[in-house]
């Protein structure tokens, strides 16, 4: 495959040899900054008028991306400028989480994980667990990085975080930019499949996120490279660092290590194919499957059940959508919230101009698969499972693990994609009159990258997940507001620790990560969601005395917000719940007070939106 | 490696330990660290990268590695991860790389060439610093919007302790200037009740955080209102005394 690709001089044919510079590199690099700046803007109007400007937030994301690709596309820049000018544009993009959110984690899968960090500083302890997601604690290698970097450097737990993820995305850029220039032996094809990496639903929201996966995916990219480089040849100990590398994801997150292991073996397999060993491969692939199976057998306790409950969901949704069931509705939240026309449109598109290229690619693929490396190989098979991505959409269920799947895709497609456009020779034999075969200039590809990156955030949830904002009921950031956060850390201050609570998705959360109660989850506490919430969404009071007894509850947190919208994600506490998938309209502000009328039971907290309720003298049997 | 050298990296190796140890505010303690953690890291790394962006790679994923791996370690000792352990995991990493690397002696000419800046070197350094100025701007208006949304207006009011024979109560208020008087009353037709003297709340943008004891003599359930002009802003209950029934032990 090296062979068909245009090689970096090429690329910067009619520049000095040695010159890394063009005159635009300057004004790009304050462009770039003008697009943090810009989305620093844009929270702060967010905060103070109530909602983020859509459309404004993609032009400044756009300002840090489209500069930086048609630069890196440029000729005219050598192939050093080029790297960190990709390097510059990704941390960059990173950085435009942290300007919205720049004091502490808002999303829900950060305050999991938040949780977990807390948890090991206070006890000094790993695997402590943690009722939000059980299976983080037995996962928990962000979080040690993270704990280990705030006590050497005695920065906060939040900075700490926020400087790991910064070092894991450096790792994540320059590890496929390093990948694919050792298949290809193209720096330019390198940099572009990161732009492409850059154009994935996950990458600008979910794999920023201080979350476990977004620490794994990285590293696993890592293991990928150490692999690739040279070392003492023979010696069995040369695989040590690879060794390391994979127990690091290992103990990081259980997906993303078992996707690891799996491209050791499909790339071990892909080798005996084309008949050119990799040094150490073999070894590196039998020590990562023992591994990752240690680990799993050790985190079995927690793992089992919730890929086992994230398997059954998803075949169920599949059989539903086969069977003739409708699936969830396209660009549009649970609570009706709808994405703008020209939002669709672009996402579509980028869908369309994504699926072209595969076809082609994988065709290349096919015609000259005795002159790929097994790299290459392996890199095409991860491209080909793309239409999963979109395909996954279908449902609201199965649209969470192929989103999460593109972490993996986009390394494939960023690579079949650069290596197709930077391609030497004919694509194949009819490529001069083939339909597949497009003008190679340079506006096509940054086109289609603008459209790929706008239409792939698109892809990645509605608006108001990206930002500040005014409050909604059960949405993530938008609902981790000062009102919520007053009354976390009341808790955090004032009630008995660690003691069995119950509340919705966002303040159950809240209150384990600032409250440091033990929120009751179905996974960690295998209570049956469907009558335990009845506590806070159903009118009907008859059995609420009984339930609290049966479940041991001592703390129960109603926010009365909860009657004013139907829940922009779905849920209000979590699946399964009260009327789970028929509700047509939210509860009643009555059922959030109702325990104002529960004897004994006391409210201790009142901001206005959210009581606390203390339930600890409440009689188990109803009074007559 | 020379002499100069090695004494430059003993005493960064010896820097963390005593950042740690010290922890001096965290403008110094910080930078002081991540340098001695780079240093150490790169050191490391050193010769599986020729050029600056594989070994900022290798840098950067060592270093995770390393603190996921060093922190999976602590934990099997009886103290764990804190402070001095992490130091001292860190101090016999970076000795180990020291020793492992003494035949590793760093380049330090490319430090020549930045004295004198000029031509396309110079413009561009012009461009980066008027980016880094626009990127520390980002920052400041960031927390600066975080700021005035933490300066809305809020008011909550919650019980903080009790005795057998009274309760205090708490008003935290951000953004609201009102007169308020606390009205506590015995439930269900029992005889008791309190009424506080009117008190000012005046809270700014940073806030402010008042306590009342509110004395609660006679068991069973109390409703303690916060009323401001005659109508109840916020209200809690309490039980004071034993009762039967309580699932908690």
């Amino acid at each position: 495959m090296s062979a068909s690709l245009t090689d970096s001089s090429r690329l910067a044919a009619g520049q000095p040899a040695g010159a890394t510079g063009s005159p635009w590199t300057g004004p790009v690099v304050v462009l770039v900054a003008l697009g943090v700046l810009g989305q620093s803007w844009l929270g702060e109007v967010a905060r103070a008028s109530g909602s983020l400007s859509a459309p404004l937030w993609y032009l400044t994301l756009c300002l840090i991306f489209v500069p930086s690709a048609a630069l890196i596309m440029s000729p005219r820049l050598g192939d050093r400028g080029r790297v960190w000018l990709t390097l510059y544009m990704a941390m960059a993009l990173l950085a435009t989480r942290f300007v919205l959110y720049p004091n502490q984690f808002a999303y829900h899968d950060e305050l999991i994980n938040y949780r977990v960090l807390l948890t090991i500083l206070s006890t000094h302890h790993l695997f402590h667990p943690n009722s939000l997601l059980p299976d983080t604690a037995d996962y928990p290698g962000l979080q040690v990085a993270t704990a280990g970097l705030h006590q050497l450097t005695g920065l906060s737990p939040h900075l700490s975080g926020i400087v790991v993820l910064f070092a894991v995305r450096v790792v994540m850029t320059l590890a496929i930019v390093r990948i694919i220039e050792r298949i290809t032996g193209s720096v330019p094809a390198g940099c572009l499949a990161a732009a492409i990496y850059a154009t994935n639903p996950q990458y600008v929201f979910f794999n920023s996120q201080f979350s476990y996966q977004s620490a794994a995916l990285p590293l696993a990219f890592f293991g990928v490279y150490v692999v690739s480089v040279r070392r003492e040849p023979g010696r069995l100990l040369s695989i040590v660092p690879g060794a390391a590398v994979v127990l690091a994801v290992a103990a990081s997150h259980h997906l993303t290590s078992l996707a690891l292991v799996l491209v050791l073996w499909v790339w071990y397999l892909a080798t005996r194919v084309t008949r050119r060993p990799v040094p150490r491969l073999l070894p590196l692939a039998v020590v990562s499957v023992l591994i990752v199976a240690a680990w799993t057998w050790m985190a079995r306790a927690v793992i089992v059940p919730y890929i086992g409950e994230i398997t059954k969901n998803n075949v169920l949704t599949i059989v539903h959508l086969a069977t003739g069931g409708g699936g969830h509705a396209f660009f549009s939240d649970a609570a009706g919230d709808k994405n703008p026309l020209w939002e669709e449109v672009v996402s579509l598109l980028s869908v369309l101009l994504i699926a072209c290229t595969l076809v082609p690619s994988l065709l290349l693929a096919v015609v000259r698969y005795r002159r790929l490396t097994a790299a290459a190989l392996v890199l095409f098979a991860i491209a080909a499972i793309y239409p999963a991505v979109p395909a996954g959409h279908l449902a609201s269920v199965t649209a969470e693990i192929s989103d999460r799947a593109a972490g993996f895709v986009f390394v494939g497609l960023g690579f079949i994609v650069a290596a197709w456009w930077l391609r030497d020779e004919p694509f194949h034999r009819h490529a001069r009159t083939s339909p597949f075969t497009v003008a190679r200039r340079p506006w096509v590809i940054i086109a289609g990258l603008t459209v790929c990156f706008v239409g792939g955030t698109v892809l990645s949830g509605p608006d108001w997940i990206y930002g500040p904002g005014r409050y909604l009921v059960s949405a993530d950031n938008r609902s981790v507001d000062q009102l919520a956060l007053q009354a976390a850390n009341w808790e955090g201050r004032y009630l008995t620790p660690g003691q069995r609570t119950y509340s919705d998705r966002v303040n159950g959360s809240l209150a384990s990560v600032y409250g440091n109660e033990n929120v009751l989850t179905p996974l960690a506490d295998h209570i049956q969601e469907g009558s335990v919430s009845n506590l806070l969404l159903s009118p009907d009071r008859t059995p609420d005395q009984a339930l609290a007894c049966s479940i041991r509850l001592r703390y129960l947190i109603a926010d009365q917000r909860l009657a004013t919208s139907l829940p922009h994600l779905g849920i209000y506490v979590d699946n399964g719940e009260f009327q789970y998938g028929q509700r047509t309209s939210p509860p009643t502000p009555s059922t959030l007070t109702k325990f104002d009328d529960a004897r004994d039971a006391q409210r201790l907290f009142d901001n206005g939106a959210i009581r606390v309720y203390d339930l600890k003298d409440m009689p188990c049997v109803p009074s007559k | 490696m020379r002499p100069v050298e090695v004494i430059v990296r003993l005493a960064l190796i010896a820097a963390l330990p005593a950042v740690v140890a010290v922890s001096p505010v965290g403008w110094v303690a910080a930078p002081v660290a991540l340098v001695a953690i780079a240093a150490t890291a790169e050191l490391a790394v050193r010769p599986y990268a020729d050029d600056p962006a594989s070994r900022l790679l290798l840098v950067c994923g060592a270093v995770v590695t390393v603190l996921i791996l060093a922190g999976l370690a602590l934990n099997l000792l009886p103290w764990g991860l804190t402070r001095l352990t992490w130091a001292v995991a860190w101090l016999v990493i970076s000795l180990a790389v020291l020793v492992w690397r003494r035949g590793s002696a760093t380049d330090l000419s490319w430090l020549r060439g930045l004295g004198r800046p000029r031509g396309p070197g110079l413009s561009l350094g012009l461009w980066m610093t008027a980016a880094a100025v626009i990127l520390v701007g980002a920052v400041l208006l960031a927390q600066a919007g975080v700021r005035n949304w933490d300066r809305k207006p809020v008011l909550a009011f919650s019980v903080v302790s009790r005795t057998t024979q009274s309760v205090v109560v708490q008003i935290q208020a951000t953004s609201i200037t009102d007169r308020y008087r606390i009205v506590a009353t015995r439930q269900q037709n029992q005889p008791g009740h309190y009424t506080s003297k009117p008190f000012t709340v005046a809270a700014g943008g940073t806030g402010v955080q008042l306590e009342e004891q509110v004395p609660l003599s006679g068991t069973g359930q109390w409703s303690i209102d916060l009323q401001s002009g005659g109508t109840t802003v916020r209200k809690l209950l309490v039980v004071m005394g034993a009762t039967a029934g309580g699932q908690q032990s």
